[in-house]
């Protein structure tokens, strides 16, 4: 009894989720999971591009084939896409005024 | 910057043939046609996913361009600087900020050495 | 003498804080504002083509070029949209489950085109035709028609047709309607998509410039005329159809029709066409 209870209370003391007995690498988000964040920002602030949804989903398959060359590729421009959408974002609300002919 | 032109070159010399003009009796394994810079940026400049110049600028010999822009040509005599020209590209909101022309480079339209092949193909007009 | 300060600053509090939660003596003149912008845009345009007429900017391109107009002229003989008007005639009396129809939500016939958008107080939100239609239609336990094509652009069709010549005369005339007004301008002269492109760009700077071989169409005017039959889609489609493929040309992710960012561009449009008359359906490239 004494064991089993030793044993709960370690279980119970232990960070939660496998993140202690996993390899570091899943540790910190890949970079579909960057793309994929940053273009969920991108999309609540209306901005979102074409392209990002399909890169990403492009950058999953060729993942899930083990090409990860390719997948990283698609997932960078895909990061590239998002970041530049949300500067987009802000910089048009602050600037469209100015874009109304004189 | 003659550096990446050798590296560029060979790496053409490096790719099969992209359907250029060759010997058709030539023995199915010759040597692959080479691709001058110049070409690729051509196909850069035509496709309607990068640079797709012909809508919005008389260029070459294209078909139907639009007439957004000025024409590019005498590229040398307007543009003597290739790093200005590169910038102009890259993104033209930085001289004018309500420029409609796309930010090629900024905005990931075009890789930067598709850029550069661009640059190469824009000189010769 | 300190009784005389307290009693003096406690009546100037007093005054400060009526005056601040009752209404002030002129409140903001939305309306008076929205008609600067309109006469600053429709403005713009007679300065740039001086030699078109006012009322001809509702036919778009073919008000600024002269082949393009001739082959449209040809093309309005038998016009692509006359089965679609009847379609969608058809359909605004066709009996709901319920016994109702879409003849049932509107007045006049359903000659109401002038009466939309407009600005519900109540709801805090524009409402458009098609929001109309498809409102109607839940109301009476009846699915929403899909958007952007098929029978919500014959209704609409229908009901633009037989409400031809009628004025644009969008009002605005609450701190809420202006804000939704200020959200369509600002979407509409804002930059956006991987192409770094606003609807102000190709639609007003560069309107009547070519991109390629077509023309870009004025702005002023831009709502008049639909839903369009567009040889293009080789069908009759919606004004948000419309924005939907500006918005993916340009490299933007497009939103749904009849999304709040599409009612405020549309909200914002029509009121710089005010002055102009509906003319839809129309046949367009």
């Amino acid at each position: 009894m004494k064991k089993v209870l030793l044993l709960l209370s370690m279980v119970a003391l232990m960070p939660s989720g496998a993140g202690v007995l996993a390899a570091p690498a899943a540790a910190a988000p890949g970079l579909i999971e960057q793309a994929e964040a940053a273009r969920k920002e991108a999309d609540a602030l209306g901005f979102e591009w074409r392209d990002t949804s399909k890169l990403i989903k492009s950058a999953k398959e060729a993942l899930d084939k083990g090409q990860k060359e390719e997948s990283d590729k698609l997932a960078s421009l895909a990061l590239l896409q998002s970041k530049a959408a949300i500067a987009q974002a802000k910089s048009t609300a602050k600037n469209w005024k100015m874009m109304i002919p004189k | 910057m003659k550096s990446s032109g050798i590296i560029a070159a060979a790496a053409i010399l490096m790719l099969p043939s992209l359907g250029v003009a060759a010997d058709q009796s030539a023995a199915p394994k010759a040597a692959p046609a080479v691709v001058s810079p110049a070409a690729k940026g051509k196909a850069v400049a035509n496709d309607r996913n990068k640079g797709n110049c012909l809508a919005c600028h008389m260029m070459d010999d294209g078909e139907f361009p639009g007439n957004f822009g000025p024409p590019l040509s005498q590229m040398k005599e307007r543009y003597p600087d290739r790093a200005v020209l590169r910038k102009q590209i890259w993104d033209a909101t930085v001289k004018n900020p309500t420029s409609i022309m796309p930010p090629f480079g900024k905005h990931g339209i075009m890789s930067e050495s598709e850029l550069d092949q661009l640059l190469d193909y824009l000189y010769t007009l | 003498m300190k009784k005389t300060i307290q009693r003096r600053l406690l009546t100037g509090a007093l005054v400060l804080m009526t005056a601040l939660v009752t209404k002030p003596a002129h409140a903001v003149n939305y309306q008076a504002l929205v008609d600067a912008d309109v006469k600053k845009f429709q403005g713009y345009f007679r300065k740039e083509f001086p030699d078109v007429k006012f009322e001809d900017y509702g036919d778009g391109v073919y008000a600024l070029d002269e082949d393009a107009r001739k082959q449209w002229k040809e093309m309005e003989e038998f016009p692509p949209y006359e089965l679609d008007v009847e379609a969608g005639k058809a359909l605004f009396n066709k009996p709901f489950a319920n016994g109702k129809s879409l003849a049932s939500c509107f007045p006049n016939g359903g000659a109401v085109r002038g009466n939309y958008p407009y600005f519900d107080e109540k709801r805090k939100q524009v409402v458009t035709l098609e929001m109309a239609i498809n409102e109607c239609r839940v109301a009476n336990g009846e699915k929403p028609y899909p958007g952007f094509k098929g029978d919500l652009a014959k209704v609409s069709a229908y009901m633009a047709y037989i409400s031809r010549g009628q004025k644009i005369d969008v009002k605005v005339k609450s701190a809420a309607a202006y804000k939704a007004y200020m959200k369509g301008k600002a979407f509409f002269y804002g930059k956006r998509g991987q192409l770094n492109m606003s609807c102000s760009g190709c639609h007003m700077e560069y309107a009547g410039r070519h991109l390629r071989a077509e023309i870009m169409s004025p702005a002023l005017g831009h709502t008049t005329h639909f839903p369009v039959f567009r040889s293009k889609w080789g069908e009759i489609g919606t004004l948000h159809k419309r924005y939907e493929g500006c918005n993916d040309n340009i490299g933007a992710k497009p939103f749904e029709e009849q999304s709040e960012e599409y009612r405020d561009l549309e909200f914002f449009q029509t009121i710089m066409s005010n002055g102009l008359k509906f003319n839809g359906p129309a046949a367009r490239k």
